[in-house]
């Protein structure tokens, strides 16, 4: 069959590829363009690790159509950090907030998207906001612990 | 095996090719289908995708409101004119799930799923159907009588700005997201002291949002005092049979459902 061309920009640059007409965005990102910060968790949208931002709104690539991103804005983890770490990556690495790390690319994406819209959240809005995402390890504690470190960080650096 | 999708720009054209195609599923917000996809079902050969504006549209103004089917849980959550709304449409999975699952995909959800259905139904929201110009709209609950034959397109669904009181509330064993043990919608429109109508939908115990009818009887132009709710309680579960599954057991779920009953319909009363 046919293959399909797709455009949209990820993390601010042009992608051109060719995918099957009902790929999922998960399988574009990571197996046509070589973008390997979103993970391949469940396959059904139910434990975050895939999660990336599509013109500033988080979803779960792995149930999103590729096609739906046609000349859209698609943000990952790989888009976050430049020369230097998001402040995000960092406290998660101090914290002990990552622990096999699977998990890490979607709750920094979900945390990240968090702090744009409500720089200073509470406990409970952290929670909230990582409620698509799974982790087994960490038991959460030390995740929303970084997540509330880089807020009073960065509401400091506004100041 | 290849799944095709064909983009079109109308919700009549989707609804004439998904009448003529009994493997062509419409595309919503894709949280449930994308999974079929991903997962190699072959009932499915075919995503239909249709951008038309009527989709997206809300007419939340008045007394009569309109939404189309397209519309996410996190534009029903923007709009303050349809707070009504919203303890049902945030309680739908977490804030990705929320920018993703729509209206329409959300009435066609089977239990643990279809949270915001269950409101609609207590409120008794009707949908507009695609494709058959001049028809009336249909009852909510009608859509799901109609196992077997292939769903028909939903274009919007229309809901009269709800007089009296109206209570929702979910049951699940993760917090703050997680599939339904029960789900359970109350809308009560009294007048004189007295229940002029009463709706009691629930959700999780079958396999799509149900109305108690049982309850409606029970509570059937009388007064919200201890004894009617009582009545209610007893009666809820009247006729239906609630399904047992890896998250509660039909007798948890019956259980539940006369608590939270008891507990909402009490709290309603002002006690
Ligand atoms: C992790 C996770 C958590 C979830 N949590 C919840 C929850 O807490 N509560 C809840 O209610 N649901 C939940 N869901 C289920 C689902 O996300 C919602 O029910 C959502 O509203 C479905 O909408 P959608 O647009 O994604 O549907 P889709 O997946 O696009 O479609 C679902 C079905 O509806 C049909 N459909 C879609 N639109 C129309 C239309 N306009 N006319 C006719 N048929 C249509 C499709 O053909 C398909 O058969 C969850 C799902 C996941 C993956």
């Amino acid at each position: 069959m046919a293959q399909l061309p797709l455009q949209f920009r990820l993390n601010g640059s042009d992608v051109a590829v060719f995918a099957d007409e009902a790929d999922n965005l998960l399988s574009v990102l990571r197996g046509k363009v070589g973008d390997l910060t979103p993970k391949f968790g469940c396959g059904q949208g139910g434990c975050g690790a895939c999660m990336v931002s599509v013109d500033g709104k988080t979803v779960l690539s792995c149930v999103t159509l590729a096609q739906n991103v046609q000349g859209r804005d698609v943000e990952s983890l790989a888009g976050l950090s430049g020369e230097q770490l998001d402040p995000l990556q960092t406290a998660f690495m101090d914290g002990f907030a990552a622990q096999c790390g699977y998990c890490t690319p979607g709750m920094i994406v979900a945390a990240r998207a968090l702090l744009r819209r409500n720089p200073n959240p509470d406990r409970d809005d952290i929670v909230e906001a990582i409620s698509d995402n799974l982790c087994r390890c960490t038991g959460y504690e030390p995740i929303i612990d970084a997540i509330q470190l880089v807020a009073a960080q960065e509401r400091g650096t506004r100041a | 095996m290849t799944v095709q999708v064909s983009s079109l720009s109308t919700v009549d054209s989707a609804a004439r090719l998904l009448s003529s195609d009994k493997t062509a599923r419409m595309l919503g917000g894709g949280t449930l289908l994308m999974q079929r996809v991903n997962a190699g079902d072959p009932g499915i050969r075919k995503l239909v995708r249709v951008d038309d504006p009527a989709l997206t549209d809300i007419s939340a103004g008045g007394a009569n409101i309109s939404i189309g089917a397209g519309v996410t849980m996190s534009q029903l959550l923007m709009k303050p004119e349809l707070e009504f709304l919203h303890s049902a449409a945030r309680c739908v999975g977490g804030p990705a799930i929320r920018n993703m699952a729509t209206l329409g995909g959300n009435l066609f959800a089977r239990a643990p799923y279809g949270d915001l259905a269950v409101l609609l139904v207590a409120l008794g929201a009707e949908v507009s159907l695609a494709g058959q110009s001049g028809s009336r709209p249909v009852a909510i609950e009608r859509l799901f009588e109609r196992s077997g034959s292939a769903p028909p397109l939903v274009r919007a669904v229309n809901i009269r700005r709800p007089q009296g009181q109206v209570m929702f509330h979910k049951m699940s064993r993760m917090n703050p997201r997680g599939p339904a043990i029960v789900t359970l919608a109350i809308h009560l429109d009294q007048s004189a002291g007295r229940i002029r109508e009463a709706r009691v939908a629930l959700g999780g115990v079958a396999d799509r949002p149900c109305l108690s009818m049982g309850a409606a009887r029970a509570m059937g132009n009388s007064r919200l005092d201890d004894a009617t709710i009582e009545r209610a309680v007893t009666d809820a579960m009247r006729g239906i049979e609630p399904r047992t599954d890896a998250i509660a057991s039909g007798w948890y779920r019956e259980q539940m459902v006369q608590v939270h009953l008891r507990r909402a319909l009490t709290q309603m009363a002002g006690g």
